[in-house]
């Protein structure tokens, strides 16, 4: 049986040591190269072509999906489980948009861990049920455009219209109008809820 | 009936004998003291006396007994039955008393149309009566000398006359020292005297007179009888005396002209009032000489002039004075410079010329008055009759005002000097008023003291207003600082916490596989375990902390709020909150919500809840939170072995203990959880 050869992508010495640990006593999984962060990873990548890379999305120069991303496009098969403490309905849904072949929780057990490398390795893509739920409840949101994106962001950060319309260089009323549609998007009743809802599903990440 | 022929005999003897019959008025004074309602119920008269005025053309007669002189109608000339007595004769006179026109007075009868008849009248041998009163003019007007015959003296002001045939009828206007004049007629005169202008004259004249509106003695006018009761007096022979001397005069105690002292005088007219009289100006002294004389005069003119030495109210002054022109000379030169010499006794009606500020003008009918004060700050006053046109007077200018010095009565206090202006020239502006004004001043500081009042409250409102901007930004700076370190705080557990944790978890499981794999003793596999379950927990609190400080629910909107929000985001759960709940400690709030958080977990995640209810009730310093499951509950005595695998609700009792609360646990397997913590709010 041939080895699954892993390439771990995470800026935590930590989680690099626990799962180093981890996985290396499992005879068919070999760790072939460490890296933290998204230029280590892609390098790394290129040089050694594992078969499954473990990814963070949170890195110390980066967005692991920026990694995904070049890895994709090099590898249209490249197999990446993106391995995160995030675990929110955005992060998951741009993952799988990405092309990542599976999405684990850093709190998932060491079996579901192991399960779904392996599932990985065969070419297959991995999500749990949880993380398949979340990604059709995504599918079904209307998008928020990238302008009400800006503006959810400097919701969340406290601004009120006036200052979120200095900021953006943008009527007041406009602003208004965009606050406006989005609360309908995200079918919230008011800012603080929208913001809330915000954090929750991972479109703004602080 | 030898009675009654008697009496008619005696009656018949008594008419025939000249004897008065006992119901006949037979003197003056009896007719006189009748009331003029008893006068006219024709009282039969029968007079004794002697004609002092006849006037046959206006049928008017008056005839004087011892007890005095009456009116009687002696018919007019030419008509039937009238009397035309010659002035002087003695007669007797019968009639009937009638109402005269003041007093009663005697005629004939009245006729059928109202008009008197005259009287009967028969001559007798002269008799004597009594010499005419001689009366000073000023008391002419009192009731008694109606229709008597007086001697008066008075100034001849006026003298008019028609030429008739065969004599002249004179109308003369006379003054006395009261200031009054009254009308004087000659019936028949020889010619019109106008000699007699000018001068002071004795009279015997009957007092005419009649009711005027008022009922009283009016219309008052001297009937002289004929040409020679008028006698001229004589001019004060010697030359005039000084003002000075006038002052030191005492008036005597009889009030008779004939006993008054008429005086002479001399000198330069220093002010004229038209019609009233002037002031004279000799030496040093100043005296008004009161005049009805109608004689041009001008300040300046030199004059000689006699009067009567009176007493008025500011001192002695001449009355009815006599006044030649002597010459036209320079305005005189005013005397006294300083208010302290124009207000000396003997300054009195001599000329001034004062300096002094405008403190207030005012207008009466009469008058222009200016109200002055000299440098030292002493008021007195200037007057003037006369309207000025060209000279603008305002308050604060400073004026030389020239003019003749008055003081204010003895009985005003306190004194206030006044000086008479003559003209508009007594008046020079030598600075006119500054524009500052008391009154511009006294506005000015309203105005500035407005204004700064404005100021002030336009500054205690701005304060106001940065204090609170400033407040509004301190707060927004405070919790935009706090959302900040809450966010970056947040991030950073995140991070770096969450992340090692993650690692330390990893390391964990691995661990825990292996040594379920192999064999090993049963403590390490138990204590791997344990390890592994107590790391869960550490995680589940770093997200809640990490979720808590990036949402801030608990901090904007309190307990009820957080716990509403941990239970939208599980639908199995429901809470409630009746009420309203007192500002519970930052810290009792955290923990119960920590509390909440973690039953919340545990029913879902160990119970395996399908209806969790949390609840939130408050009471008189006491808040209770319960979390009530329908999950599978659990056996305390497992619990409570402390084997390290239940240390949730340890931690939740450690969480109570802290708050010096009391956590009551009820369970049942396969029945239910439920959890009631009991915080006191006050410590």
């Amino acid at each position: 049986m041939k080895s699954i050869r892993l390439l771990l992508v995470d800026d935590h010495f930590f989680v690099r040591s626990g799962l180093t640990t981890s996985l290396s006593s499992e005879p068919d999984l070999i760790i072939v190269g460490e890296a933290d962060s998204v230029a280590s990873a892609i390098t790394a990548w290129e040089q050694l072509r594992p078969d499954v890379t473990l990814l963070d999305l949170r890195l110390a120069d980066g967005s692991g999906m920026e990694a995904l991303r070049a890895i994709r496009a090099q590898d249209p098969n490249a197999a990446v489980l993106i391995f995160s403490v995030e675990e929110t309905e955005e992060d998951i849904y741009r993952s799988h948009e990405a092309g990542a072949a599976g999405f684990l929780s850093k709190s998932a057990p060491r079996r579901e861990l192991l399960h779904a490398i392996r599932v990985i390795a065969s070419g297959q893509r991995y999500f749990s049920p949880t993380a398949t739920a979340l990604i059709q409840q995504r599918q079904t949101h209307t998008g928020l455009s990238a302008r009400e994106l800006e503006v959810l962001h400097l919701i969340v950060a406290g601004l009120t219209n006036k200052l979120i319309a200095d900021r953006l260089g943008i009527a007041e009323n406009t602003v208004k109008v965009h606050v406006a549609r989005l609360l309908e998007k995200l079918n919230a009743p008011d800012r603080t809820s929208a913001a809330k809802q915000a954090l929750q599903r991972g479109l703004v990440r602080l | 009936m030898i009675r009654s022929v008697g009496l008619w005999l005696i009656s018949l003897w008594c008419a025939t004998a000249g004897l008065a019959a006992p119901d006949e008025l037979t003197t003056v004074a009896e007719v006189r003291q009748l009331t003029q309602e008893q006068a006219r119920t024709h009282l039969p008269v029968r007079l004794r006396g002697v004609i002092t005025f006849i006037n046959a053309d206006a049928g008017h007669a008056f005839v004087q007994d011892a007890t005095g002189s009456i009116f009687f109608s002696p018919g007019f000339a030419g008509t039937p039955g009238a009397v035309s007595p010659a002035l002087g004769e003695t007669v007797e006179i019968f009639g009937q008393t009638v109402a005269g026109e003041f007093s009663p007075s005697v005629a004939g009868g009245t006729a059928a149309d109202g008009t008197r008849l005259p009287v009967q009248l028969q001559h007798l041998p002269e008799i004597r009566t009594p010499a005419p009163e001689p009366v000073d003019l000023r008391e002419i007007r009192q009731t008694r000398w109606h229709d008597q015959l007086v001697q008066v003296r008075g100034t001849v002001r006026e003298v008019t006359g028609e030429a008739g045939k065969p004599y002249t009828f004179v109308r003369l206007i006379l003054s006395d020292r009261s200031g009054n004049t009254i009308e004087a007629f000659i019936y028949q005169s020889p010619r019109v005297p106008t000699e007699w202008l000018q001068q002071e004259v004795s009279l015997i004249a009957v007092v005419a007179g009649g009711t005027n509106e008022r009922g009283t003695f009016g219309n008052v006018r001297l009937l002289i009888p004929k040409f020679s009761d008028l006698t001229l007096l004589p001019r004060l022979a010697d030359e005039p005396r000084s003002i000075a001397s006038l002052f030191l005069y005492q008036p005597p105690l009889s009030s008779y002209a004939d006993a008054a002292p008429r005086w002479s005088l001399q000198g330069v007219v220093s002010l004229v009032r038209p019609g009233e009289g002037f002031f004279l100006l000799e030496d040093q002294n100043g005296v008004w000489v009161q005049t009805p004389q109608k004689i041009s005069l001008s300040v300046g003119t030199s004059v000689r002039t006699e009067g009567y030495a009176m007493q008025g109210p500011r001192g002695t002054f001449l009355a009815d004075g006599i006044v030649a022109p002597l010459s036209v000379g320079p305005a005189p030169t005013p005397l006294w410079h300083t208010l302290a010499e124009a207000e000396r006794p003997s300054a009195e009606a001599s000329l001034a010329e004062l300096t002094g500020t405008i403190s207030a003008l005012a207008m009466t009918p009469q008058e222009q008055i200016v109200y002055l004060r000299d440098d030292s700050g002493q008021a007195f006053e200037a007057r003037s009759r006369e309207r000025w046109q060209t000279t603008p007077l305002s308050v604060g200018a400073l004026v030389r005002v020239t003019g003749v010095c008055q003081t204010s009565p003895p009985h005003k206090q306190p004194s206030l000097l006044t000086l008479l202006l003559r003209s508009e020239t007594d008046v020079q502006v030598l600075r006119p008023a500054p524009w500052l004004t008391t009154e511009r001043l006294r506005w000015l500081l309203l105005g500035l003291g407005v204004l700064v009042g404005l100021g002030l409250l336009w500054l205690l409102l701005l304060k106001r207003q940065v204090s609170r901007q400033t407040r509004q930004l301190m707060e927004g700076v405070i919790e935009r600082t706090l959302l900040e370190e809450r966010q970056r705080l947040g991030r950073d557990l995140h991070d770096s916490l969450e992340q090692q944790l993650a690692g330390l978890h990893l390391h964990l499981q691995a661990l825990q596989d292996w040594t379920a794999a192999s064999p090993s003793p049963p403590h390490i596999q138990q204590s791997v375990v344990t390890a592994g379950r107590m790391l869960d927990h550490c995680r589940a609190e770093a997200r809640r902390s990490v979720y808590d400080l990036r949402s801030g629910t608990l901090e904007r909107e309190g307990l009820v709020g957080a716990l509403r929000e941990l239970v939208a985001g599980t639908p199995s759960a429901t809470f409630t909150a009746p009420g309203s709940f007192p500002a519970l400690p930052k810290i009792t709030e955290f923990h119960l919500l920590r509390c909440a958080q973690e039953a919340l977990g545990n029913a879902l995640k160990h119970a395996e809840a399908k209806n969790i209810l949390i609840s939130l009730t408050c009471s008189t310093n006491v808040i209770t939170l319960t979390i009530k499951d329908d999950g599978k509950g659990f056996d305390p005595a497992v619990v409570a072995r402390n084997d390290g695998q239940h240390f949730g609700l340890r931690h939740l009792q450690e969480r109570v203990n802290r708050l010096q609360g009391k956590l009551q646990i009820t369970t049942q397997v396969n029945v239910g959880t439920s959890l009631t913590f009991t915080i006191p709010t006050v410590p």
